[in-house]
């Protein structure tokens, strides 16, 4: 315990005496939260150009309420269709509305000529969801603002329809995850290149210490980040956990363990620091791509998806989108809890077996 | 004469290291396709088998059918059926699931006393733009079914659908969509952290010291450690091409030669943003969590890959454009899907090369002051 104590100390001191490190990783995270959720679309928001070929008191009134709306952010009004087309080319609008001729006239009759709709496809879903936007607001104007009455829309959890919480989620995750990996890992292999892990093996010191030591620093480090951004997103953005805050800060640990794993596993089966970061480049990316946080789990190909019960990151969002979003508690997500608990023994064992191996030993 | 000499024989020194380090090169060469090849079947934000959970109420029939509707739907799979209203909340805590379909009537008795039925669902509103889009979808299936179901009853009720078409996109093909995001995220972080972490690895073993003996200058000296690097780049470039094309029947609507360039520039730009990392640290940690952050997240997030850059505020879209990927995905769009030519495209390719002119210029600042200070 003695030994545990000591080996965690020296880490800490060497953590704190590399001032540029630390200003890096209590900083920047602070610069990345405070600029890019900004980027994310907090309302639905429309750029759209109308071609009023009817020209009548019904097609103009459609444009005024639409430019009325807070849902677009501009409404230019365009002569023909391919000027409007032109304006999605050069990416200043995303929709353009037809509203055929004779649209007030035909209106009583009954065979009514539809509207026209242009859509930029580039983005699917925001495509999706903007025609959808759209469609559900011209329909309610032209039945009179009443809802048609077969089934009625309840949103929960986020009934403003706030798009940015859900990847505030995702990119705290992101900086805890790549902070904590990134530094367990060099971290270890510096050691190992610079000839400091054999002097180590020549101590009283077990294997088992030294990673159980660097394991709890660095888990320190990622639940400070996660404790930094939290409160940080609070402030500026008034983001909540909905759920209890102690159980998400224990998911936080709980998550680390095995993501700090694969960090250490990655250690093991690297020589020098420019393996690592190499390494570190192919399993970050490929699991942060798997983990459904640039993707939605079920437009995922069938393989893709058999993937996840290797992700440890794909569990931590699933279980921090339940708990943060949605107010559940550490109770609720015992299965994600579970698996990622086991996925973090796993990696320690294969971990453990690669370190004692004799052919490590022998590396250096 | 002499100093390219110079540079080829640093070059050459820095081939033998890339060379003798098999895990390494490995990973080097093999990784831009793999990422493109497969992860460009997994991003994607398509509304596709969104998990639903169901609640009959009243155990009526014609519901019954409505569910089979909804499921049978490519947007839907019904994967949980409820048994009262209590359960509705708890029901998003499993299986992913994102709505609850909720109906307590019998539609064919409320129909014959002349209201209409009410179907209610219950969207998970924390993907907001999931929310929107699968709320409509069910609605509009909602909506067709009781007109076929009960057809005299619902008349009058219907306006004509809008007639709808997607431009540059028209099937709204998934794999389109993240190709220039994966290129761009390899590029920016595969040539950045290669480069940066070759130059700062020497630093931090004291060999830039020993360099610094040979009569090599120091400038020639980074530009022939940059060149075996770039050939490298070089080789993504076309490997990335080939699966494109292969794998996803890529076609490229403007010039092939006018792609090349972006992408050769686009690369190099990245280079330039390592160089500009490594001159300014003294370890390869630091490398590695600087390009992460700072050139991984800013990238995806801002570039438009993932974001649409039409809905960001004003000041974030002039931030955005500051960002190399930006340019990158723009012109990238521009001479894929969109067919552009140069003249169009001359903003993205001027701010890539006025961002290499300044990011070395900074970066060589930083070289010099590090000689001066040591």
């Amino acid at each position: 315990m003695k030994t545990l104590f000591a080996i965690i100390q020296k880490e800490m001191r060497q953590l704190r005496r590399n001032t540029l490190l630390l200003v890096i990783i209590c900083v920047s995270p602070v610069i990345i939260l405070g600029i890019i959720p900004f980027s994310l679309e907090k309302q639905v928001k429309i750029n759209l150009s109308i071609v009023d070929q009817d020209k009548t008191a019904t097609s103009r009134m459609m444009a005024y309420r639409m430019q009325a709306s807070p849902f677009y952010s501009s409404v230019a009004s365009e002569t023909t269709l391919d000027r409007a087309l032109s304006r999605i080319r050069k990416n200043k609008s995303d929709i353009a509305l037809v509203i055929p001729e004779n649209f007030e006239r035909d209106a009583d009759l009954g065979n009514q000529e539809p509207l026209f709709l242009t859509i930029d496809g580039t983005h699917t879903l925001n495509a999706q969801s903007h025609l959808a936007f759209l469609e559900e607001a011209l329909q309610s104007q032209r039945s009179g603002g009443k809802e048609n009455g077969l089934a009625e829309v309840h949103y929960l959890f986020n009934p403003e329809l706030d798009g940015r919480i859900y990847f505030i989620v995702s990119l705290l995750i992101l900086l805890v995850t790549l902070i904590g990996v990134c530094l367990i890992t060099i971290n270890i292999v510096s050691e190992k290149e610079s000839g400091m892990w054999s002097q180590l093996q020549a101590t009283p010191l077990s294997l088992l210490q030294y990673l159980a030591a660097k394991l709890v620093v660095f888990a320190a480090v990622g639940l400070a980040e996660m404790i930094i951004g939290l409160a940080f997103c609070r402030a500026v953005y008034s983001f909540v956990v909905l759920g209890p805050i102690s159980d998400y800060l224990l998911l936080t640990l709980i998550f680390l363990f095995p993501m700090l794993m694969l960090g250490i596993f990655i250690a093991s089966i690297t020589k020098n620091q420019v393996q690592a970061v190499y390494m570190l480049v192919l399993v970050l990316l490929s699991v942060i791509l798997m983990s459904t946080m640039f993707s939605f789990l079920n437009a995922m190909p069938d393989w893709a998806q058999k993937m996840r019960f290797l992700n440890p990151l794909y569990y931590m969002l699933d279980a921090s989108r339940l708990m943060v979003l949605k107010g559940f508690s550490l109770a609720t997500v015992w299965v994600q809890t579970g698996i990622l608990v086991f996925q973090g023994i796993v990696l320690s064992v294969a971990t453990l077996l690669i370190f004692r191996s004799p052919s490590s030993l022998n590396q250096n | 004469m002499k100093r390219t000499s110079g540079i080829l024989s640093v070059a050459r020194k820095e081939t033998r290291h890339i060379w003798r380090d098999k895990l390494s090169m490995l990973i080097l060469f093999g990784l831009p396709g793999l990422i493109v090849g497969v992860f460009g079947f997994v991003l994607s934000f398509e509304i596709k088998e969104v998990p639903v959970a169901v609640l009959n109420a009243k155990h009526d029939a014609g519901i019954e059918r409505l569910f089979q509707k909804i499921d049978a739907s490519p947007c839907f799979h019904v994967v949980k059926s409820l048994s009262h209203s209590g359960e509705i909340i708890d029901a998003f805590a499993s299986h992913n699931i994102k709505m609850v379909v909720v109906a307590d009537h019998e539609p064919a008795k409320a129909l014959v006393s002349g209201d209409l039925p009410e179907v209610h669902i219950f969207m998970d509103g924390s993907e907001s733009k999931l929310a929107i889009a699968a709320g409509s979808i069910t609605r509009k299936l909602i909506a067709s079914f009781f007109r076929e179901e009960f057809p005299e009853a619902t008349a009058g009720a219907v306006f004509p659908e809008p007639t709808v078409r997607f431009l540059y996109n028209p099937e709204l093909r998934r794999e389109v969509m993240p190709i220039p995001g994966l290129m761009m995220i390899i590029f920016i972080l595969i040539s950045a952290i290669m480069l940066s972490v070759s130059i700062v690895k020497e630093k931090e073993q004291g060999t830039l010291k020993l360099l610094a003996l040979t009569p090599v200058l120091p400038s020639d000296m980074v530009f022939g450690k940059s060149l075996p690097y770039l050939f490298i780049t070089i080789f993504h470039i076309f490997s990335v091409l080939l699966i494109n094309y292969f794998v996803f029947g890529m076609t490229i609507a403007g010039s092939s030669l006018h792609f090349l360039a972006l992408n050769l520039l686009f690369a190099v730009n990245s280079m330039a943003f390592g160089l500009l990392i490594a001159s300014r640290v003294q370890r390869q940690i630091e490398v590695a969590i600087l390009c992460w952050l700072f050139l991984f997240i800013p990238n995806v997030f801002l570039s438009g890959f993932i974001f649409p850059l039409i809905t960001m505020p004003d000041f974030l879209q002039t931030l955005a454009w500051l960002m190399p990927g930006t340019s990158f995905i723009e012109a990238y769009r521009g001479i894929v899907f969109k067919g552009t030519g140069w003249l169009e495209n001359a903003l993205p390719f001027a701010l890539l090369l006025a961002q290499i002119v300044l990011v070395l210029a900074i970066s060589a600042r930083g070289f010099k002051h590090q000689k001066a200070g040591r």
